[in-house]
């Protein structure tokens, strides 16, 4: 069921077993969990069906730090949240990246991949991709020729790619129709209440922009509101201690992070096409792989390193010739002209040999990606090393609703720095050794860290702020994505990761979102809630 | 996401700039022995030169390796950490040393960056010669 909070009769109090603050990837995920095992479940969302500008405006955050964050272009504030434009990149944290790393400091998570992996496996028709495979096992299902790679240092990646599913898009029937979802659209959280202790929730406030407020009682509640918004929320929440809520141990907003991403690596390779018979995209009828390379643990030991990994940049073949002759023969089939027919017929001929090759390609392995006969642009998204003072703070701008805007101080340290370099490094002497690849970095990337920074832009990856650890003086929530300190307030979002991997974390969003819907199940049944 | 990218050269364009065309070393494998003697310096810097096909653009990366690595600006620790103790003067003995050199320093990723350009230290230190000569 849909409502409408700005018609709702001012005053009105909303009860559930399970109040879940944001409809993202992961507020979804659970709001279809849980109401599907019988427990009624409020969902409320800042926004409507639709995206509007008053909301998005609720996401205007301030910069302390150097480096720019525009923190209102890369989140989504309607139903279905950031899954209204993600691009679908998805892949499971490598097991490594859950371990304790003695020279990452502050890594580790409390929980292991192999706890994780069940829920990865759920996770994939949500997100409706193809069974998992290795990248070995893709390159084998193709036919590409495995390159001769040393694997202590690096491997063929899989990444899946997903539609993308638009979480708002699928699931939005199933939430309508469901007796026990409530979703309330326009409905902003302004406050999580706590008794005078600090260590229960009493309600949620609520508030829209047309100025109705109310409140949400609840058994347990859940904020899902993103990963700079989790931790506003709770910095926010300061009417009992005015450090904020579960913020006793100064932990709230720390440790945020991203991944360092740089796209402007190019490939010159003696055969023009060397890269790309290999990185690239694969298509399946239940999804696309794209191939790349990660780096092995072992050599992010070795090398006291971050995890990095290396894919083509898989949008580019948008500009292969192959693809302008399709759309000249289509076009002159239907009797019209393309735009620039001059340039599109001049491009066809200038590159009849890359049809040729794409044409022979297709036919002889169905599902592979076009070749172009253009420059091989790399992309390289390395793991940010934990770092305390990388922060989400509150500014003292204030939004339409009254509520504190967010800061963000993004910082990045030497670690950061030396793990990008040299994992350039060793991705480049590994193309050189299986295809006298020579890769070329922008002359930037060896500047001093604080110029370094600007190499790197907001790519919408916003890790930490509420991590996660058994040890409350490392962490805001436990193992379950429980509060410490709070029995019945949980966090789900990429907010609760302790690292970040070198994988987006759409994939690993909804994997805890899973698992923290047992949990619920578990533990709300225990309380005495009784779930089907 | 990635869409963005401001390259609007392609790959021939590129190619035919040639920045990187001088530190890129042709090797092919030859046959031949190493001679006893150590070459002179007109006779190291003439093989020097035969190896690198653009010695301007050698010279600009060689000067950069030399200004991170500025204990290696004596030529004769250049050729020894090149060619070993061996005094190599033959050219095609000399290509057959550096090729394997050069994978070798891959293979074990000791490479750096100049100009951009991942290149191995083999080849920095090829460039880097030809400033001594």
């Amino acid at each position: 069921m849909f409502v409408d909070f700005r018609e709702v009769a001012e005053g009105q109090q909303f009860q559930a077993d399970v109040c879940i603050a944001g409809a993202g990837a992961a507020g979804i995920t659970l709001a279809t969990e849980l109401s599907a095992a019988g427990l009624e479940v409020c969902l409320l969302e800042s926004g409507g069906l639709e995206m509007d500008a008053d909301t998005q405006k609720l996401y205007e955050a301030g910069n302390v730090g150097i480096t720019r964050l525009p923190a209102t272009a890369t989140r989504l504030r309607f139903f279905g949240g950031s899954t209204n434009h993600w691009n679908g990149k998805c892949a499971r944290l490598d097991p490594g990246d859950f371990r304790e790393r003695s020279w990452v400091p502050d890594s580790g998570w409390p929980i292991t991949r192999l706890e994780l992996d069940p829920f990865y496996d759920r996770a994939q028709p949500l997100l409706d991709l193809a069974p998992s495979r290795t990248g070995a096992a893709v390159a084998e299902e193709f036919g590409v020729p495995r390159p001769p790679l040393d694997p202590s240092v690096a491997s063929l990646f899989a990444w899946q790619l997903s539609p993308p599913t638009r979480f708002g898009e699928k699931f939005r029937s199933q939430l309508k129709s469901s007796p026990r979802a409530h979703v309330v659209l326009y409905a902003n959280v302004v406050n999580v209440q706590t008794n005078a202790s600090a260590d229960h929730v009493l309600h949620l406030d609520i508030r829209s922009l047309s100025g109705r407020s109310a409140r949400v009682v609840a058994g347990a509640y859940v904020l899902s509101c993103g990963g700079i918004e989790n931790s506003r929320l709770l910095l926010s929440s300061d009417s009992v201690d005015a450090r904020g809520l579960g913020n006793a141990r100064d932990l709230v907003g720390r440790y945020f992070i991203e991944h360092l991403r740089n796209h402007e690596l190019i490939a010159l390779e003696r055969d023009p096409y060397a890269i790309q018979r290999i990185y690239n995209v694969y298509q399946r009828r239940e999804g696309d792989y794209l191939l790349g390379l990660a780096l092995s643990e072992q050599v992010q030991q070795r090398e006291g390193i971050l995890n990095a990994g290396f894919f083509p940049n898989f949008e580019r073949t948008e500009i292969s010739a192959t693809v302008t002759a399709g759309r000249l023969a289509r076009g002159l089939l239907h009797g019209q002209l393309p735009d620039d027919p001059a340039a599109s017929v001049g491009r066809v001929l200038r590159n009849l040999d890359e049809i040729v090759i794409n044409v022979r390609r297709k036919l002889l392995r169905p599902g592979s990606n076009l070749l172009t006969d253009d420059l091989s642009i790399l992309v390289i998204d390395t793991e940010q090393a934990p770092n305390r003072q990388s922060r989400i703070l509150l500014s003292s701008e204030r939004d339409a609703l009254g509520m504190r805007r967010a800061a963000v101080d993004w910082r990045m340290n030497e670690l950061d720095r030396r793990s990008v370099l040299r994992a350039l490094d060793l991705f480049a002497a590994q193309l050189w050794l299986c295809h006298r690849a020579r890769i070329h970095v922008p002359d930037s990337m060896d500047n001093e860290l604080q110029e370094w920074v600007q190499n790197f832009k907001d790519v919408a990856h916003h890790i930490g702020g509420t991590r996660m650890a058994d040890d409350p003086q490392r962490g805001v929530v436990d193992r379950n994505c429980r509060v410490h300190g709070v029995d019945n307030l949980f966090i789900a979002g990429s907010s609760v990761f302790p690292t970040s991997g070198q994988t987006n974390p759409t994939m690993t969003i909804v994997a805890l979102a899973l698992r923290l819907a047992d949990e619920l199940k578990r533990s709300l049944k225990g309380a005495g809630r009784s779930p089907t | 996401m990635v869409s963005d990218v401001a390259v609007d050269a392609t790959r021939r364009r590129l190619l035919g700039m040639a920045c990187a065309a001088a530190i890129i070393c042709r090797v092919r494998p030859a046959a031949a022995a190493l001679a006893d003697q150590a070459p002179a310096a007109a006779e190291r810097a003439a093989l020097v030169r035969s190896l690198l096909p653009d010695l301007a653009a050698a010279r600009r990366v060689g000067s950069l390796y030399l200004a991170q690595s500025p204990s290696e600006k004596d030529p004769a620790v250049l050729w020894s950490a090149l060619f070993g103790g061996s005094s190599a003067c033959d050219r095609a003995a000399c290509r057959d040393i550096l090729a394997a050199r050069i994978t070798a320093d891959f293979r074990s990723s000791d490479v750096l960056r100049l100009h951009g350009w991942v290149v191995a230290r083999s080849e920095a230190r090829l460039c880097a010669l030809s400033c001594c000569g």
